[in-house]
């Protein structure tokens, strides 16, 4: 039972992370149509920034999530107008090449300078973990992993914090609006470039928070990035693009999947089973299982 | 010239006698370096081979017909590990001499076949979607290697029995033979009815089945035309080195710089991955050996893919021959 | 009558109480290599319901999109109340009092009919009266009502061209274009359309209107304009092409008009 219960709580929790950052990909591509490669990235990213302030500086948590928050922002408004921007208007063939090669150029060099920085002047094996101080909770006679509870406790909040973004707000509406149908958004006055800049900016962010989750729950390396976008990738493929609750169940298929897989087979095995559902999703109904085409 | 900057098939003027001749001529030249060269410089010339070879194969699937293989690496290390691997089973030794050309003749028929398996699933996306989808393929392999030590030496690699040693000098020429005719192959396909459907596809895919086109048995052609001669590179490559790992045979740089040699270059055209890989040794060279730098080659590789896609994604050659046409 | 609500607007009508609502001259649109437009020149007055009528692939659907900034415009100057269009991105145009329903009735499919509507308000920011506003429109399209919170994408047909248009009149333009309003639309329901198009027609709202149904067109219209092969080749008050012999026997497949009395 006991273990039941960590299993749970362990997909459970994975699943939202995924979920998140499943969904801050899948609204990015359904506004813009520039698949970020890098997505993946800014996972990593977070989770760096967080050990660095963190275990290195020493820094409090909420002082780390402050400047997690502040900081991605900036990026994400920066890698907005740099790369994403300049796209904004062009025919699809232009654009998807021109997306793939400057994502997927940034995912390579961001992570090689990364990798070396970190080498360099931190710890030789780069590896971003954090500790969450609950580690351990005794609720009505079962023991709980407080960093799991946690951990989907904030995911829980994000998503629902997003959601009652998109659906509450004119600008959150808007968003939607534009990823449903380009054109009669512009017409009623939704600028793309105002819209574009606030997906990635809340994207970009919400993803360098599950970056920090992740480091809570598993170390990652500088190097997962790309396997990351896949990830969120295969979840968008398992629930449609542009869909919270596809996201929400993608993200929990994959998590429990990874987590079940681990317990059962080894853990070298639960971070490849996501490839293995995706080629088989794709093989047996790739128009996603709730109905969302993707690709 | 298509929207995305690429050759129309009205385009094409490849292969015309001035190419063929500058062609000639820099394949000549190839085959006396060993003549006159420094091992290091042969090796490093032999490497160029290679990675032409992936160049040009990325660019049937990715300028021909429109989908970007972000996997390319994926059948250069899978047929690496497996004629390794295969050689050092010793299954083959009662071949006598003939067991190296037997494991490279069957790694390229397992990759190949391999290639053409995932076609089935890889199809299913097009875009972007299949572009993340072939670096999945890419990451699957990788998995396996890792995750079957026993079999594939796990992290610590695989080395080569000295008695399969492929020479520099052979393996060079072989080398240049695949290079040449991988560069064949695509000028032939680009000439042929074959390409014409490749770029049919690319156009318009709903014009090119209302034609008569069977798309996917179009798609998976390519890829399979693409796996195959990497593979052979891979093989090689793993026979020369004596000794492979998951990041020498399957590392982002076998996936990467094909990218930037075919899209620097041109893509589309058959003398642009050559262009572009030209360009783009000589700029590894000079980095590995002039310049010491601060930080890895992928940072900088990495940018002038950033580069191309945001000044020049249809390439140097299509740029230029664009401007003079207009 | 209507006050629009937009500065640029307002400020543009006190400055050009005379001018034409909408100036098109020497429009020149191609896509790529491909020409489609040549020299197009017409006008819309204020209160008119003036109609884009022509062949299919005439470039109507066209005219309108350049002039919305959809399309890239080799030549040519758009001006609403004497102010150019043309430099602004498209999605100022509704901020100048310019509402277009597109073709084939665009909307947000997963969104429900309210929150579509509402969406036509958007750039109005002021959320205050945005139920009044509601209010006039459901009153407009009572089946909207009915359906306020369903899903916009499982409309019928018509019912999605009501939404379309609601959502083009909900922000009191200057000026509403109707791209092929009638496509893929029953008879019936084309004919119930046309009521509502008579109607805000005599409530005095400004209205472009472009469409294959030449006759249902030409019928209503003030003045109209015949595109064929990118190029205006006739054009006069509605009733007056009705009369016209060419038009007629071309799109009508009707004999001329005998002579009154």
């Amino acid at each position: 039972m006991q273990t039941a219960l960590d299993l749970a709580l362990g997909g459970i929790s994975l699943g939202g992370i995924y979920a998140l950052t499943a969904f801050a990909l899948s609204m990015a591509l359904a506004t813009t149509h520039v698949l970020n490669v890098a997505h993946g990235n800014f996972i990593v990213f977070g989770a760096a920034l967080a050990t660095f302030l963190l275990n290195v500086l020493k820094l409090g948590g909420t002082a780390t999530a402050a400047a997690v928050v502040v900081c991605f922002a900036a990026a994400g408004l920066l890698f907005e107008r740099a790369f994403v921007r300049p796209l904004l208007g062009k025919t699809p063939g232009q654009i998807l090449i021109g997306s793939i090669l400057i994502t997927f150029g940034f995912a390579v060099a961001s992570e090689a300078l990364l990798g070396y920085t970190w080498a360099r002047r931190v710890d030789p094996q780069p590896s971003f973990s954090l500790t969450f101080p609950l580690a351990r909770l005794t609720v009505g006679g079962a023991v709980l992993s407080g960093t799991r509870l946690f951990v989907l406790l904030a995911t829980t909040a994000l998503i629902a914090a997003l959601h009652l973004f998109l659906t509450r707000t004119a600008l959150g509406k808007a968003i939607r609006a534009m990823a449903q149908n380009y054109e009669a958004a512009v017409i009623l006055g939704m600028n793309p470039r105002r819209i574009s800049a606030t997906v990635y900016l809340i994207g970009i962010t919400a993803t360098a928070a599950a970056g920090v989750l992740l480091a809570l729950a598993s170390p990652l390396d500088p190097y997962e990035g790309t396997r990351l976008t896949l990830v969120a990738l295969t979840v968008i493929i398992i629930g449609g693009v542009g869909s919270l609750p596809g996201a929400l169940i993608g993200g929990a298929v994959l998590g429990v999947a990874e987590v079940l897989t681990s317990f059962y087979a080894g853990g070298v095995w639960g971070p490849v089973v996501y490839l293995v559902v995706f080629f088989a999703v794709l093989l047996v109904r790739p128009q996603g299982l709730m109905g969302g085409r993707a690709g | 010239m298509s929207d995305d900057g690429r050759p129309r098939t009205g385009d094409r003027r490849q292969g015309g006698w001035t190419g063929l001749g500058v062609a000639g001529g820099l394949a000549l030249a190839c085959a006396l370096l060993p003549l006159a060269g420094t091992r290091d410089l042969i090796t490093a010339v032999f490497f160029t081979f290679l990675f032409l070879v992936l160049a040009l194969n990325f660019d049937i699937l990715g300028g021909f017909m429109g989908y970007m293989n972000l996997g390319q690496g994926a059948y250069f290390g899978l047929a690496a590990y497996l004629a390794a691997l295969l050689l050092n089973s010793g299954r083959l030794n009662r071949l006598g001499a003939a067991d190296r050309p037997a494991a490279v003749a069957v790694a390229v028929a397992i990759t190949t076949a391999v290639a053409f398996g995932f076609a089935y699933p890889l199809f299913r996306l097009s875009g972007a979607y299949f572009a993340m989808a072939t670096f999945g393929v890419v990451l699957l392999i990788r998995h396996l290697i890792l995750n079957f030590p026993d079999v594939t030496g796990g992290s610590y690699g695989v080395y080569v029995n000295p008695r399969h040693y492929l020479g520099l000098y052979p393996a060079y020429y072989l080398g240049l033979g695949l290079l040449c005719a991988s560069a064949a192959l695509t000028l032939a396909i680009a000439r042929s009815k074959i390409g014409l459907a490749f770029n049919a596809v690319r156009e318009s895919e709903p014009t090119a089945a209302a034609i008569g086109i069977d798309l996917f048995r179009a798609k998976r052609l390519a890829l399979v035309l693409g796996a195959a001669p990497s593979a052979l590179a891979g093989a090689i490559f793993a026979l020369q080195a004596g000794y492979i790992d998951v990041d020498a045979a399957l590392g982002v740089d076998k996936t990467l710089l094909p990218v930037i040699m075919a899209l620097l270059g041109g893509s589309g055209l058959v003398a642009g991955p050559l262009l572009g890989g030209a360009i783009m040794r000589a700029i590894d060279i000079l980095l590995k050996n002039y310049l010491r730098l601060a930080f890895p080659a992928l940072v900088i590789y990495g940018a002038i893919l950033m580069g191309i896609g945001l000044l020049m994604p249809q390439g140097i050659l299509n740029f230029f021959g664009d401007r003079r046409r207009t | 009558m209507h006050n629009p609500p937009f500065p640029e607007s307002a400020q543009s009508a006190i400055r050009n109480p005379q001018s034409a609502m909408l100036e098109v001259s020497g429009l020149d649109v191609a896509y790529g290599d491909l020409r489609v437009l040549w020299d197009v020149s017409f006008s819309v007055g204020r209160g008119e319901l003036v109609a884009l009528v022509g062949p299919n692939g005439a470039g109507k659907s066209t005219t309108l999109r350049a002039i919305f900034g959809l399309v890239p415009v080799r030549a040519g100057a758009v001006t609403l109340q004497g102010v150019p269009l043309l430099p602004e991105p498209p999605y100022t145009r509704i901020r100048h009092g310019l509402s277009l329903v597109p073709e084939g009735r665009r909307f947000f499919p997963q969104m429900s009919v309210e929150e579509n509507l509402e969406l036509g308000c958007f750039a109005l920011g002021a959320r205050d009266g945005l139920r009044r506003e509601l209010d006039r429109v459901y009153a407009v399209f009572p089946p909207l009502a009915d359906r306020r919170r369903q899903a916009a994408g499982t409309l019928s047909g018509g019912q999605q061209q009501m939404l379309a248009i609601g959502m083009g009149l909900i922000s009191h333009p200057l000026l509403l274009a109707l791209d092929e309003p009638s496509l893929g639309l029953a008879p019936m329901v084309v004919d119930h359309l046309y009521e509502v198009v008579a109607g805000l027609k005599r409530e005095g709202i400004t209205v472009l209107l472009v469409e294959q149904q030449i006759y249902a067109a030409l019928d209503l219209a003030d003045r109209a304009y015949i595109l064929e092969t990118g190029r205006i080749r006739r054009e006069g008050p509605g009733r007056a092409l009705l009369a016209d012999p060419y038009i007629r026997s071309t799109y009508l497949g009707l004999t001329p008009a005998p002579p009154p009395g």
